[in-house]
């Protein structure tokens, strides 16, 4: 046996799903250092041999081993190529041949040899057309699902990542372009009002806080310039110990706290600082954050820009610190910004209007009923829980109760108040227990005793649920009564009436009258005929009618008056024509 | 006189030529006896004229650089070349449709027209040919059993013979001579429907058990060839009342089993190829037509397994010297020399059984169709392009080469 074969035996007789990577690249080197394509012919029959053995795993085994050649070596292609219907045969089952078990190790050779062979199309089918030819027979004659290799190799196609990629690189470019662009834009916009407000910052400081140089003069200046030669002074510098003495006048204490001559200054100050902090600086921070995340090498101005922003947020800051020691407050500043957004100010003060309540009428003092105040009240009538005791002693045929007056003034004015509002009900259950709070509930009277427990236990109370639902009263409500319908009841032409049941007027036989069971209208109603168009106009004092002509005035000669003017304003219609001649032919 | 020395001479030179045994007598008319003097006088020619071409039919191979678009999804049946131009290819397939070709344009060949998928035939389109005349129309035969004739232009019908029986094949006359078409079905009786009249002109008793294969003679216009289901082979004037000149029957003459799949007739119309299911390829005399003149055995077929037509289109490549035939078989196309019988090459290309081969003398390629859908372009010596010769090569990985 040769090296190759003793190689491909190897290879398939691992244990795993997939071959040693190891001995799959020993035969790809041997195949490819030998030049005179033996080795490949070798390779090609053993792991051909390979593919035809009666078990799944050996061939898929040699099914990746296979295709690392096909995809590597020329002389394999045009060997396979021509030995494609073979191939099919074992790994595909073409040709109603069965695949060997074990089964899921078939169906994954399947999908794995499907896989292999729609990126062997696509790479290399341009160069084997048999390749295509094949592929065309297994999709429409065995019906292989190129499915899923289809969307693997869609998914790893190497052209479409490196487009995604491009695309990707391009929308990049692209924005932080636009970004630049956008801080370009902004910054030349921005800028002279920030320098503006930094400056005159830097202005209030110097009339609040002089410069050193103008307290210490000229001393600092010289004393630098005496020593030319930096090793001299280093060397003075690390031998000796200087001395420095430092003199300040307190005398010349600077007015750092505000006073009623720095007021101006200050409010200035605050006034351009509360620009800074509320405007500038969340601005300027925004124009390094966006240039930060720019590629320095788009553009040089990108580094400009960059700088000088930062040099602004610099001085800023600068400026901040200087007001904070100065005094002036920033979380104010800071604060305000919050309350900015509710805009206190677009409330105007307005005056409440408060209506005026005009003096109650003094109403004739009717006689209070001593139980019922709102009786007679009209209100009552709306409450469906109020039933007119008039009403209730006519239905009952009760005798007229006598009502006292005289009591009324005797009771509590509080009571009266109350009686006002309070409903008059007849006696019932729920008055009974109204207000009781424990109420027996064994209301049969006995005791139960027990031989051993002893008696009951204590007395069955009625629970607050069923106490709460005695004392409510059920109020009955009473149907609307409901005017009975007549039907039309009109002859109609086969023989019925007419059933139908409109309130007052049938669409086909007019108003709805009481007729007999023949149809025929009772005594004393007549059918109406429908009203037709009138044939004489309508004779009114008012004058509603559309024309002139429709209205039947009296007065004759007034209407002739009327008539003519009407002619004299309106030309005829030969002169309107020609008027109109006229207007188009000046348009 | 005259007669039997021409016969005595064609004899020796046949012997000396074609290196067979073979009985059997030919006679031939005057006209074609010259030519065959004047033929055998540059005998030296004729064989290395002979060989040249059996070298050029065997170098065929399949082609690189040219291929034709998925056009059907199974079986195609029928291919056919327009013969004005030869650039109009039509086929007809199991999937009911018929493709048009434009075979001038460069790359992948799509198909220009279609008649889609049951638009047209509602069953397996058996057959497919243009007009001998020009390529305004074309004609097909179809298992549901019509006979359809195509306007190219708009691809819709123009007119349609219903057959009653499902029709295995058809044929025009390539001389145009008369309009009429003859349409091989499973009834024992060719019919031949005309297409000027549109009407049937008169129907041949044929074979038994139905006829499957037709050839027109190319140089005599009423001259019609049918091979039957049951192998026989008749030779038809359809200008006479009893119209049969010759029938072969099985057993007669060679031990032939099954039908006959094809028959073509030899560009000057001598001699009748007739290929068997058998596998049997037997070259005929027409003029004197007892025995075959050669036989060879190539590979029996089972075209009935797939579809259930056993009609296949040879094609058929004529040089000086020679016709050579292309005939489909379950592996492969054969090309074979009419006049020997020698297999000149054997074509491996398509994944199931070929069914039809047509040659384009124009640009020498051979279009075959099969069983597998596929339509194959074979040629003779062409040069791959840079992205093909790219692809051709190795491409060993670096990763291989360190251990």
């Amino acid at each position: 046996m040769s090296a190759i074969e003793e190689l491909v035996t190897e290879l398939v007789a691992t244990k795993e799903d997939i071959p040693d990577d190891s001995k799959v690249k020993e035969l790809k080197q041997a195949c490819q250092h030998d030049k005179s394509n033996q080795t490949i012919v070798l390779a090609f029959q053993a792991l051909v041999s390979r593919l035809g053995k009666r078990q799944s795993r050996v061939r898929l085994l040699a099914l990746y081993a296979f295709n690392e050649l096909f995809l590597r070596s020329h002389h394999f292609r045009l060997l396979a190529t021509n030995g494609l219907a073979k191939l099919f045969e074992l790994v595909f089952g073409a040709y109603r041949k069965k695949l060997p078990p074990p089964a899921a190790h078939a169906e994954q050779l399947q999908r794995t040899a499907a896989e292999y062979y729609f990126s062997w199309v696509k790479r290399f089918g341009s160069a084997y057309q048999r390749l295509i030819y094949g592929y065309r027979y297994l999709k429409n004659i065995e019906h292989v699902d190129f499915g899923p290799a289809i969307r693997a190799y869609k998914l790893n196609d190497p052209q479409r990542i490196q487009r995604l990629r491009q695309r990707k690189q391009r929308d990049q470019q692209e924005y932080m372009k636009r970004s630049l662009v956008s801080v370009q834009a902004d910054y030349l916009r921005m800028k002279p009002r920030v320098e503006e407000a930094l400056v005159v910052l830097r202005r209030c400081f110097a009339i609040l806080v002089p410069e050193i140089a103008d307290i210490f003069g000229e001393k600092l200046t010289d004393s630098v310039e005496d020593v030319s030669d930096l090793d001299d002074v280093l060397a003075i510098m690390a031998a000796n110990r200087q001395a420095i003495d430092i003199d300040i006048d307190p005398g010349r204490v600077l007015e750092t706290e505000e006073g009623p001559e720095n007021t101006a200054v200050f409010d200035v100050i605050r006034e351009y600082l509360q620009l800074c902090v509320l405007m500038y600086k969340p601005r300027v921070q925004l124009w390094v954050d966006k240039l930060a995340r720019i590629d320095p090498g788009l553009d040089e101005k990108v580094e400009q820009l960059a700088g000088s922003a930062k040099g602004l947020l610099l001085q800023i800051t600068e400026s901040m610190d200087k007001s904070r020691d100065l005094g002036v407050d920033l979380e104010f500043i800071q604060q305000r910004r919050q309350y900015d957004d509710e805009s206190e100010d677009e409330f105007e003060e307005v005056e409440p209007i408060i209506p005026q309540t005009r003096p109650k009428q003094q109403q004739k003092q009717k006689p209070r009923n001593a139980v019922f105040a709102m009786l007679g009240k009209p209100i009552l009538k709306q409450d469906p829980t109020y039933i007119d005791p008039k009403k209730l002693r006519k239905q009952h045929k009760l005798p007229e109760s006598t009502e006292k007056d005289s009591e009324q003034s005797t009771q509590n004015p509080v009571e009266e108040r109350l009686r006002e509002t309070a409903p008059v009900v007849p006696f019932d259950t729920d008055l009974t227990y109204w207000g009781q709070r424990a109420v027996n509930a064994n209301t049969s009277g006995l005791e139960v005793r027990h031989r051993f427990l002893g008696s009951a236990r204590d007395e069955p109370m009625m629970s607050e649920a069923a106490l709460n639902m005695l004392q409510k009263r059920a109020v009955y409500y009473k149907q609307p009564e409901r005017a009975e319908i007549r039907a039309c009841r009109a002859p109609l032409r086969d023989g019925r009436l007419c059933p139908r049941k409109d309130l007052v007027k049938c669409p086909f036989h007019g108003v709805i009258i009481p007729r007999d069971e023949e149809g025929r209208p009772a005594a004393g109603y007549e059918v109406e005929p429908e009203p037709g168009p009138e044939s004489e106009p309508v004779e009114s004092s008012v004058a509603t009618a559309e024309r002139i002509e429709d209205l039947r005035w009296q007065d004759v000669a007034e209407l002739e008056r009327l008539q003519q003017q009407r002619k004299r304003r309106q030309p005829s219609r030969h002169t309107r024509f020609q008027a109109n001649k006229r207007r188009q032919r000046k348009n | 006189m005259a007669h039997t020395f021409s016969l005595s001479a064609a004899r020796l030179f046949f012997y000396y030529v074609f290196n067979m045994h073979l009985d059997g007598l030919f006679a031939m008319d005057g006209s074609s006896i010259n030519k065959t003097i004047r033929k055998r006088a540059q005998g030296s020619d004729l064989t290395s004229q002979r060989r040249i071409s059996h070298a050029f039919f065997a170098s065929i191979s399949l082609s690189e650089t040219k291929r034709i678009a998925q056009a059907h999804t199974a079986t195609v049946c029928s291919l056919s070349l327009d013969a004005t131009q030869q650039r109009l290819l039509l086929s007809a397939g199991a999937d009911t449709s018929i493709h048009l070709f434009d075979l001038e344009n460069t790359g992948t060949i799509e198909s220009t027209q279609q008649i889609s998928a049951g638009s047209g035939h509602s069953s397996i389109v058996s057959s497919v040919e243009w007009y001998p005349v020009d390529n305004g129309l074309f004609t097909s035969a179809s298992l549901d059993h019509t006979l359809r004739v195509w306007d190219t232009n708009t691809m819709s019908e123009a007119c349609q013979f219903d057959l009653e029986f499902r029709v295995y094949s058809h044929k025009m006359s390539p001389l145009g001579a008369h309009a009429l078409i003859a349409a091989a079905s499973e009834s024992s009786y060719i019919r031949l429907c005309d297409l000027k009249s549109g009407a049937f002109t008169h129907s041949m008793l044929a074979h038994q058990s139905g006829c499957i294969a037709l050839a027109w003679s190319p140089q005599q216009p009423y001259m019609l060839a049918s091979g039957g289901d049951d192998g026989s082979i008749k030779l038809w004037d359809i200008r006479q009342t009893s119209s049969v000149l010759f029938g072969d029957n099985p057993g007669t003459n060679s031990a032939r089993n099954g039908a006959i799949s094809s028959l073509l007739f030899t560009g000057d119309g001598q001699r009748l190829v007739s290929i068997g299911e058998d596998g049997l390829i037997c070259t005929w005399n027409t003029v004197c037509p007892q025995k075959p003149e050669v036989s060879v055995n190539s590979e029996a077929s089972t075209y009935a397994k797939a579809i259930p037509v056993k009609a296949i289109e040879v094609a058929r490549a004529t040089t000086a010297a020679t016709d050579v035939v292309f005939v489909p078989g379950p592996s492969g196309i054969l090309a074979v020399d009419v006049y020997t019988g020698e297999q000149l090459a054997r074509l491996d290309g398509h994944f199931a059984q070929t069914r039809c081969a047509v040659w384009r003398p124009v640009a020498n390629e051979l279009y075959t169709g099969g069983t597998d859908s596929n339509i194959i372009i074979w040629n003779i010596c062409e040069t791959l392009d840079a992205g093909q010769t790219d692809l051709r090569a190795d491409s060993w990985s670096e990763a291989d080469d360190d251990f």
